[in-house]
């Protein structure tokens, strides 16, 4: 009863950490999402020389993206921001560290999900007189998206997971507060347990909404 | 056909290779507003790909198209040819609608929503007007009770249905069809056929790739018989079926319709 009195005492500290959490894994995923769409249609190019580079280029991105720490390419996009001279802030910079790495898997994903949809798709599109990118966005990626949704759940989830990493950057997300709030207390499992429950709840509550939309997905 | 008519489309010396393999090797034919053309022959001998090559969903290799003042251009004589196809295919399209053997209807859309896609989208009608244009072409096709479906809750021949009128909503002066009973349980081909016959009855251009011969017969003001990546027999439905001048054509008939 004790230990639940303390974490209620700081429970405006958590909940603005759980906050930025929130804001930083959804602002990720979103761009993250984009980022996988726009390495997918680089991939999609013929055999001229600059589709050959553009091609080259995603396969060498993915590979980086897969085979190296997060925890490095944080540090690595975050300097390289600062030397562009771009005057970022920490969380914009996290923000755009998570995307990168998570949207590199999404491309892999979206790889997967397009074999999925047919040829004759597009045709008909073509055939109607639809313009590529509106192929794309209203024909091809929906059924994508629809196929790679499992895929892509986890690798939302992943992301929400993957966010802590954000504290070397002094982002105060749920982790990082509850770090501090250790240090500060010299309590340290309560909190610990606590974040894991909340980080549960989002991950959880998140399956629970892709559960909902595949039914109305599947009508 | 009198000389002074001018042709919906034109197809002067179309070749398409694929690679070694010579699918088409030279084609030359002419289309006219108001016909029905089907073209039939085995399988191998290039007719769906020649029907596919006249919207540009194939390359051609040689000779031309012309469509309509838009011509599209075999690749193989100027690399250059590429970027004005894709030009005149833009064009094309617009006047030139397909309905293809697998249906090709979009599964994350309704049936409503397949028909009105393009016009709203492509064309910009609003989308008032596009769904009432829908509903009554869906009514023209007898599908109008299932605007809500989605196309897997329906069977083949109620799918090919709406591709059709998902075609018609783009007010097409010519419709492509390839093979579109092919795919089809066989108790739903004839429903397919009779919105086909209403469309060429009411004077639409059609050119249909099919194993039909019955509606080839019946339907079609002429008949192109291809092999080998040409058209061999050219004329009538009468002159084709009864007398055809190549033996190829004979034999093929002597098959089909002995079976």
């Amino acid at each position: 009863m004790e230990n639940f009195n303390i974490i209620w005492h700081y429970k405006d500290l958590l909940l603005q950490g759980l906050g930025y959490t929130l804001f930083v894994s959804a602002a990720a995923i979103i761009i993250a999402l984009c980022v996988g769409m726009l390495l997918s249609v680089m991939r999609m190019g013929g055999n001229s020389l600059p589709s050959r580079i553009m091609k080259k280029f995603v396969a060498v991105y993915v590979s980086f993206v897969r085979g190296t720490p997060v925890l490095v390419q944080i540090y690595i996009i975050y300097q390289a921001l600062a030397i562009m001279g771009l005057n970022l802030s920490n969380l914009v910079s996290g923000i755009i560290a998570l995307s990168l790495n998570s949207g590199g898997f999404i491309a892999e994903i979206i790889r997967g999900g397009l074999t999925a949809v047919p040829k004759g798709q597009t045709e008909a599109a073509r055939a109607l007189g639809m313009s590529e990118p509106k192929i794309l966005m209203r024909i091809v990626f929906p059924q994508v998206f629809k196929v790679a949704l499992p895929q892509l759940t986890s690798e939302f989830i992943n992301v929400i997971k993957v966010s802590p990493m954000l504290s070397v950057l002094a982002i105060v997300e749920l982790t990082r507060t509850a770090q501090r709030l250790v240090s500060q207390t010299y309590i340290n499992l309560p909190f610990y347990v606590a974040i894991a429950i909340l980080y549960f709840i989002i991950c959880a509550g998140l399956e629970e909404l892709v559960k909902l939309q595949k039914k109305r997905l599947e009508r | 056909m009198t000389e002074s008519r001018t042709p919906v489309i034109s197809v002067r010396n179309m070749a398409k290779n694929y690679g070694e393999l010579k699918v088409l090797r030279k084609i030359d034919i002419d289309i006219y507003k108001g016909e029905v053309v089907s073209v039939i022959g085995p399988s191998g001998s290039g007719k769906s790909t020649f029907l596919r090559c006249l919207n540009y969903l194939e390359e051609l290799t040689s000779g031309e198209i012309v469509i309509h003042d838009q011509t599209l251009k075999g690749i193989d004589e100027d690399k250059r040819h590429k970027k004005q196809n894709d030009k005149a295919a833009r064009e094309i399209r617009k006047n030139v609608g397909m309905v293809f053997q697998q249906f090709n209807l979009w599964p994350h859309k309704t049936v409503l929503e397949n028909v009105t896609e393009c016009p709203v989208q492509v064309k910009k009608v609003n989308k008032e007007d596009a769904k009432a244009k829908a509903m009554e072409l869906l009514k023209k096709v007898g599908m109008d009770g299932k605007a809500n479906a989605y196309p897997t809750q329906l069977s083949g021949g109620q799918q090919q249905r709406v591709a059709i009128a998902r075609t018609l909503a783009m007010e097409p002066e010519v419709i492509l069809f390839d093979e579109p009973t092919s795919a089809l349980d066989p108790e739903f081909v004839g429903e397919v056929l009779n919105v086909m016959k209403d469309l060429a009855e009411a004077g639409m251009t059609m050119i249909v790739v099919t194993h039909e011969m019955g509606f080839a017969a019946e339907v079609s003001d002429r008949v192109c018989f291809m092999d080998g990546g040409y058209v061999i027999e050219d004329g009538t439905p009468e002159e084709v079926f009864k007398n055809p001048k190549s033996e190829r054509a004979k034999q093929f008939f002597s098959k089909i319709l002995n079976v």
